[in-house]
């Protein structure tokens, strides 16, 4: 039951609404049991077949496995954002 | 990065950190992940800097990922998955209950006690009784005397009945049954358990579920409804468990006069006590040792040795009968302890 409820705890994905405007900020809760690497990522919405062309395509160079770098043509408009924890941390992109 | 996955109505793009020369179209392979989340609970803000001109205003969701999902999982995780086939095990579980419930309903026949056991206590409860009732013809007071004669009665009587209840339940070859217990009622009692428990282990769950979601940030559930409504359930199946576990009144006067018995159950209840402060003490050790452990599986295979060498000699201490020493059945996968009932060695009644 104990893992049961690790499991379904773990495998929770967390999702908060934000509203992309300068200044915004929404504050995440996050519990993890063992120590996790961080990932977001934002879910913009489409009408079905739209093609959003600000939000970039995934093209890339295809020698990125030799240099370590993938280079995007059209990377999409840039966000910026900024994220702080409880202890003051701060990480900048 | 740029949209990365496109789902029928939705788009999604991850939120990459990017070094390269401060280049927004360039990115290191493989990523580098700049943020490690602590073991417990942390509350981060992310707030937007600067936005491209098509975006601004726009209502979006910031997604974490988790450290389990179906492409991948994240290191010392990787033993939950196993847990996402749940219902299988419970399934399986379910059955062994299943065939736990049919043999408990199959009256054990090794409950053979040897009657001149039975007569030797009833001698020497008459032996006790005779002593007090001397001692009551010396009261000076005729009005004692009397009271004290007719609880003197009031004892013998009693003790007539539980031995007359002893005979029924100890089985002698002449009466031992041959291989099953038909009360229907009995049958009925263990299956209306069996249910009862589960209501009680379900709702359990579908408290903690929802709250464990609170503490992470959904504020979509309403706590005061969810334990209005699930709360009153989980008391009333356990009082109901409660009352079918419950002896009978007859056989709680018994045991009342059985100083052995009484002893028993006193330490059973420090037995109880004991194995709660060793769950509590555990998940202190959890709670306090994951921010500063690296090795997660090895110190999780030292907490649970640890649990069940704790747990197995508190049973080593305290499972015995006191009036032999002699060490009981614990840890038995075909018997349970409700079901000991009496000293395998000196054959006294323990509960």
């Amino acid at each position: 039951m104990v893992g049961t409820i690790v499991f379904h705890y773990s495998s929770d994905r967390t999702t908060v609404e934000l509203l992309l405007k300068s200044k915004e900020a929404v504050k995440v809760n996050l519990f993890r049991f063992i120590p996790h690497k961080l990932e977001l990522s934002l879910v913009f919405q489409r009408t079905p077949g739209q093609s959003r062309l600000e939000l970039g395509r995934s093209a890339h160079n295809s020698n990125f496995k030799e240099i370590g770098i993938l280079d995007f043509s059209q990377p999409g408009q840039p966000i910026n954002y900024q994220f702080v924890t409880e202890i003051k941390k701060s990480y900048t992109k | 990065m740029p949209a990365g996955g496109f789902g029928r109505t939705e788009i999604y793009r991850n939120l990459t950190p990017y070094f390269v020369d401060k280049d927004p179209k360039k990115f290191y392979w493989p990523f580098k992940s700049g943020h490690i989340i602590p073991a417990g609970n942390s509350t981060y803000i992310v707030s937007i800097i600067d936005i491209g001109e098509n975006l601004i205003g726009e209502k979006v969701l910031l997604r974490v990922s988790p450290p389990i999902t179906l492409k991948e999982v994240a290191p010392y995780y990787g033993i939950f998955t196993w847990f996402a086939l749940w219902p299988f095990y419970a399934f399986l579980l379910t059955c062994y209950g299943c065939i736990l419930i049919f043999m408990s309903v199959r009256k054990k026949s090794t409950k053979n006690v040897p009657i001149i056991n039975v007569r030797l206590q009833k001698q020497m409860k008459e032996e006790e009784l005779n002593n007090l009732e001397r001692d009551a013809q010396t009261l000076p007071d005729p009005k004692d005397r009397e009271e004290l004669m007719n609880a003197i009665a009031e004892l013998r009587e009693a003790q007539s009945n539980f031995d007359l209840e002893r005979k029924a339940v100890v089985p002698t070859e002449r009466n031992k049954p041959k291989f099953r217990d038909y009360s229907f009622t009995k049958f009925v009692k263990i299956i209306f358990g069996a249910i009862i428990f589960l209501v009680l282990c379900l709702s359990l769950l579908v408290l903690v579920l929802p709250l464990v979601h609170h503490f992470n940030g959904d504020t979509s559930i309403n706590i005061i409804k969810l334990f209005s409504t699930v709360f009153p359930v989980v008391i009333a199946s356990a009082m109901i468990l409660y009352f079918l576990v419950r002896k009978s009144h007859k056989e709680r006067e018994a045991l009342k006069l059985n100083s052995i018995a009484q002893q028993f159950a006193k330490q059973k209840l420090i037995f109880q006590l004991s194995t709660i402060g060793l769950i509590v003490f555990t998940v202190f050790v959890i709670v306090v040792t994951a921010p500063v452990i690296k090795e997660y599986s090895a110190s999780g295979y030292v907490v649970a040795f640890g649990f069940f060498l704790g747990y197995w000699l508190l049973g080593r201490k305290f499972w015995r009968c006191p009036s032999c020493g002699y060490r009981l059945s614990f840890l038995n996968k075909h018997r349970d302890r409700g079901s000991i009932k009496y000293c395998s060695n000196c054959n006294a009644t323990l509960q």
